[in-house]
C-alpha cells in the first residue's frame, strides 16, 4: 500500500488497516484451506512449490477487503502450474511450451463481504452499507467482515469493535453476504472464462505471456 | 474580458514551447521585466501558465503547464495565461471557496483548503460578520464555529514563500455554510442566490418558487459537501457554457441549490435529503467519467446519468 | 496490438485519486507502467527545502518488495526530474510520484524498464499541471553484434522485425551495426550494447545511461569491448531525432485529446 492509492498512506511505514487487511486476507485464504496444499508439494518431505501474491493498490476509495479479496482469489484461479514430472530422483519442470500448465487445486473460492454499520435508524434496525466509499468507512461506526463461499458456507466473521450490532442482524448479514458471493462469484467466473476464450483465440502472445508468469 | 482573440487552431501548448504570438505584445525587451510584472498600460499580464524565464532569451516567457493559449489583447490590460485543468487546486486571490475548520488560535481560524496540503487561516480581522463591517476580532463578535466547520470564504493573499494561503470572509454572504442556514434564512438565501441563480432560471417558472427560502426552513435535512475534480468545478462555475448540459438536465429533475468552491467543494442542498444524495450521485458519476471530454462536452452522456439516478 | 507498433498505449488519468496519472504500454516489450503524480502536498518537515518543492520518487516493482534496483531507478527518475521541474514554483512543499511496475519481460531488466518509467512519468506530471521548464522524452536504443556473422544469425529477425516495424531497424553508414530501438527482451539479449537516451523537447540532453553488454547476457555483463565513440554521437543524433520530432509529437498527440477550459 502506497501513496499512489492515496496520500495519506506513507512509504514504508504499514498502518492499522495494512495489518487488519493482510490478517484478514491470511484468515479468509490460507486458513479456511481454500488451496489445497498438498497438490503443490512436488516431491513428499523434500521439494514443494511456493506461491506468493503481491498485491498492489492503485487507488484508494474504500472497501480495500473485499477488493482485495476478489482480487486475489482471482489470481490464484487464473495462474496456471507448469507440469512436473517426477521419476525416480529427476525431476523436470515443463516449460509451458512443451506441456499445458495445470490450474492451481483451488477448493472453493471463499470472498469477503464488509459492512459498514451506521446506527440504528427510526425504527430500530442498523444502517448497513456494503462496498462503501473512503468518504463512506470514515464516517461508520462499526464494521464487519464476512468471509463466505458461493455454497453459503461461512469461513470466518470478524468484527472488531464498533458499534454494537444485535445477533439477529448479523445473522442478516451472514444471508446477505452468502447471497452477494453468489454474484461475485459468477462475476469472476465470467472474466476468468473471458479470458481463457481471449489466450486460446491461437494467437501466440498468450505464450509469452505465460512465460513471464513462470518466472514471477 | 472584452477582446478575448481566440487562436483559429487552439492546439496543445507544452511546457517550454516557444510562445512567437506573445512578442508584439511585448515592449521592448531592454525592460522586460518591469514592464511584464506591474500595472502600467501596454504591459502584458501573465497568468497562471506563464512565468518569466530570464535564461532563455528567445522566448522570455515560459509556459510551464500544458493547454491553449489564452490571449487578452485588450488596450489597457492585455493578458495572456494557459488553460489547463489540472485536478489539484492551485489558490489564486478572488477565488470564491469552500473550506473546513481544523482549529481555531488565539488569532486566527486555520482551515483546510485542499486535502494533503498545508493549512490555510482566515484571521478574525479577515472575518466579517454583519454588513457594518464590523469583524470578528472581538471575543463577543466571534462566531463560535465548531470544529469541521464549513466556511465559504474568498482567497486574499496567495504567495509561495508565505507559511500559509491567507482567506477572507469579505461580507456575510460569506461565512459559515450550515450553521448560517439553520440560523437565519435570509442570509442563507442570499449566499445561496449568489451562486444559484441559474438554477432558479433554468427551470419551468412552477418550480423556481421552490427557492432558498422555502428550504433554508426544513432542520432535518443536512446539507452534502461533494468534493470534485477541478475541470468539474470550473464547469459547475460555468452555469451558461460547459455547465449547462448537466445543470440543465439535473435542474429539470430536482430543484436544488449549490455552492461552488473553487477548490474542489460542492455544498449541496435540496428539499429532502434523498434529493440531495441524487444530486450528489449525479454529479459524482458525471465527474467520474469526465464526461467533459466527449464530443458533446457530456451532454448524452449528463442526460442518462441525471436519467438513470432520478428516474425517467 | 496497436496499430503502429511505435506508439506507445498511453491511457491518462485512469487513477481518480491522484492529480495526474498515467499507464504506458511499450509497444516491443509490452512493459506496462502505471505512474501517479501528487503535488504539491505538505511536506514532512525533515524533508522541506525552504526555496524549493521537494521531489519524491518511488519505484514500486511487479514483484516482490523494493529493492537496490529499485532505489537505482527512481534516482535516475528523480535526477532527470530535477532538471525538468521548475521546483522553485512551490517552495515547502512535495512533489510525489509513484510508479509502479505492472507488467514486464524482464522485470530484472533496469534497461527495459528506464525508457518506459521516464516517458509515464512525464505524462503524469504533464496531467497533473506540475510546473514544468520543458518536455522530455526517453527512448532505448541497442545496437546489435557487427560482425557479419552474428547478424546473419539474427538477420532474418531483424529483417522480419522491420518489416513488421516491431522495432526501428537502421543501419548506420559505413558500419555493419544494427540498431533497434525500444528492443524487446530477446533482442536486448543480442545486444552489443544498450543505450537508454533521454532528450529535452529542445535537444538538450538530460539523462544517458549506457551499457555495453557481451552477447546473450541481456545487458548484465560487459566483454570489455566498449564501443566506439564516433557510433555513439552518430547513435546519439538519431536518438535525439526520435525523441525531440517523434517523441514530442507522441505527447502532444496524447494530450491533444483533452479538454482544457
Amino acid at each position: 500500500m502506497g501513496p499512489m492509492a492515496s496520500p495519506s498512506f506513507e512509504v514504508g511505514r504499514p498502518t492499522d488497516l495494512d495489518h487488519t487487511l493482510s490478517r484478514l486476507l491470511e484468515k479468509s485464504i490460507r486458513r479456511s484451506t481454500a488451496l489445497d496444499l498438498e497438490s503443490l508439494c512436488i516431491v513428499t518431505a523434500q521439494r514443494v512449490w511456493s506461491l506468493r501474491a503481491d498485491l498492489h493498490f492503485l487507488s484508494h476509495d474504500g472497501n480495500l477487503i473485499d477488493t482485495a479479496c476478489i482480487a486475489t482469489i482471482t489470481a490464484l484461479a487464473h495462474f496456471r502450474l507448469p507440469v512436473v514430472t517426477v521419476s525416480g530422483e529427476d525431476i523436470t519442470i515443463h516449460p509451458v511450451t512443451e506441456r499445458v500448465p495445470v490450474p492451481l487445486s483451488l477448493l472453493h473460492w471463499p470472498i469477503c463481504v464488509t459492512f459498514s454499520f451506521f446506527g440504528e435508524d427510526d425504527d430500530g434496525e442498523m444502517v448497513c452499507v456494503l462496498d462503501a466509499t473512503a468518504q463512506e468507512e470514515a464516517l461508520r461506526e462499526g464494521d464487519m467482515t464476512v468471509t463466505v463461499n458461493k455454497n453459503g458456507e461461512v469461513c470466518q466473521i470478524s468484527k472488531s469493535g464498533g458499534v454494537a450490532v444485535e445477533a439477529e442482524t448479523l445473522m442478516k448479514c451472514a444471508r446477505m453476504a452468502a447471497q452477494k458471493v453468489k454474484g461475485i462469484d459468477k462475476l469472476i467466473a465470467a472474466a476468468l472464462r473471458e479470458d481463457e476464450v481471449a489466450r486460446n483465440k491461437g494467437n501466440l502472445d498468450w505464450l509469452k505471456e505465460g512465460r513471464s508468469e513462470n518466472e514471477r | 474580458m472584452t477582446s478575448t482573440m481566440s487562436l483559429d487552431s487552439p492546439s496543445i501548448i507544452l511546457p517550454g514551447d516557444p510562445l512567437p504570438q506573445l512578442s508584439p505584445l511585448l515592449t521592448p525587451p531592454s525592460s522586460d521585466t518591469s514592464t511584464t510584472t506591474d500595472t502600467k498600460p501596454r504591459s502584458l499580464r501573465l497568468g497562471p501558465g506563464l512565468t518569466l524565464s530570464p535564461t532563455t532569451p528567445s522566448t522570455p516567457i515560459l509556459p510551464y503547464r500544458y493547454g491553449t493559449l489564452n490571449l487578452n489583447t485588450h488596450i489597457k490590460r492585455p493578458t495572456a495565461s494557459i488553460l489547463s485543468t489540472p485536478r489539484h487546486y492551485h489558490p489564486s486571490t478572488n477565488d470564491p471557496v469552500l473550506v473546513t475548520l481544523l482549529r481555531t488560535t488565539a488569532e486566527q481560524f486555520i482551515v483546510q483548503l485542499t486535502p494533503y496540503t498545508p493549512p490555510a487561516i482566515i484571521p478574525f480581522e479577515n472575518y466579517i460578520i454583519n454588513n457594518a463591517g464590523t469583524t470578528a476580532s472581538a471575543r463577543k463578535s466571534r462566531p463560535n464555529l465548531p470544529i469541521g466547520a464549513t466556511i465559504y470564504a474568498r482567497v486574499a493573499v496567495v504567495h509561495k514563500h508565505l507559511e500559509s494561503v491567507e482567506l477572507t470572509v469579505p461580507d456575510p454572504t460569506f461565512g459559515e455554510v450550515i450553521s448560517q442556514k439553520n440560523t437565519s434564512s435570509s442570509s442563507a438565501s442570499s449566499t445561496s442566490n449568489q451562486k444559484n441563480k441559474k438554477e432558479s432560471s433554468s427551470i419551468p417558472a412552477a418550480t423556481a418558487t421552490t427557492g432558498a427560502s422555502s428550504i433554508a426552513n426544513r432542520a432535518e435535512v443536512t446539507p452534502y459537501i461533494l468534493s470534485t475534480s477541478q475541470p468539474m468545478t470550473k464547469l459547475l462555475l460555468a452555469e451558461e457554457t460547459l455547465g449547462k448540459p448537466l445543470l440543465t438536465a439535473m435542474a429539470a429533475k430536482i430543484p436544488f441549490e449549490m455552492i461552488v468552491g473553487k477548490n474542489g467543494r460542492v455544498w449541496i442542498d435540496a428539499a429532502t435529503q434523498k434529493e440531495v444524495i441524487k444530486v450528489v450521485r449525479c454529479f459524482k458519476e458525471f465527474d467520474e467519467a469526465e464526461a467533459w471530454n466527449d464530443e458533446d462536452g457530456g451532454l448524452a452522456k449528463g442526460r442518462y446519468i441525471v436519467g438513470k439516478v432520478c428516474g425517467k | 496490438m496497436t496499430s503502429s507498433p511505435l506508439t506507445p498505449e498511453i491511457s491518462l488519468n485512469p487513477l481518480p485519486q491522484s492529480d495526474g496519472s498515467c499507464q504506458y504500454t511499450c509497444p516491443t516489450s509490452r512493459t506496462t507502467i502505471l505512474t501517479s503524480v501528487n503535488g504539491p502536498l505538505e511536506v514532512r518537515p525533515k524533508d522541506e527545502l525552504p526555496n524549493h518543492a521537494t521531489i519524491e520518487v518511488i519505484v514500486k516493482p511487479g514483484i516482490g518488495v523494493a529493492g537496490v534496483r529499485e532505489t537505482r531507478l527512481s534516482s535516475l527518475i528523480h535526477s532527470t526530474l530535477q532538471s525538468l521541474i521548475l521546483t522553485n514554483h512551490h517552495p515547502r512543499t512535495l512533489i510525489q510520484i509513484v510508479a509502479q511496475i505492472v507488467q514486464a519481460e524482464d522485470h530484472t531488466s533496469l534497461p527495459l524498464l528506464l525508457t518506459p518509467l521516464l516517458n509515464c512519468t512525464i505524462l503524469s506530471l504533464l496531467i497533473a499541471g506540475i510546473p514544468m521548464r520543458t518536455v522530455g522524452w526517453s527512448v532505448h536504443l541497442a545496437v546489435l553484434q557487427d560482425t557479419k556473422k552474428d547478424i546473419k544469425g539474427v538477420e532474418g529477425q531483424v529483417f522480419k522485425l522491420a518489416k513488421t516495424g516491431d522495432g526501428d531497424a537502421m543501419e548506420t553508414e559505413g558500419d555493419e551495426q544494427i540498431v533497434v530501438r525500444n528492443p524487446n527482451s530477446e533482442i536486448l539479449s543480442l545486444a552489443k550494447s544498450s543505450h537508454t537516451l533521454t532528450f529535452s523537447k529542445e535537444g538538450d540532453v538530460l539523462l544517458i545511461e549506457s551499457l555495453e553488454c557481451s552477447q546473450g547476457s541481456g545487458g548484465e555483463s560487459a566483454d570489455g569491448q566498449g564501443w566506439d565513440i564516433t557510433d555513439f554521437l552518430k547513435l546519439a543524433e538519431e536518438g535525439k531525432r526520435i525523441c525531440c520530432e517523434e517523441g514530442v509529437e507522441i505527447v502532444r498527440e496524447a494530450l491533444g485529446d483533452r479538454k482544457v477550459f
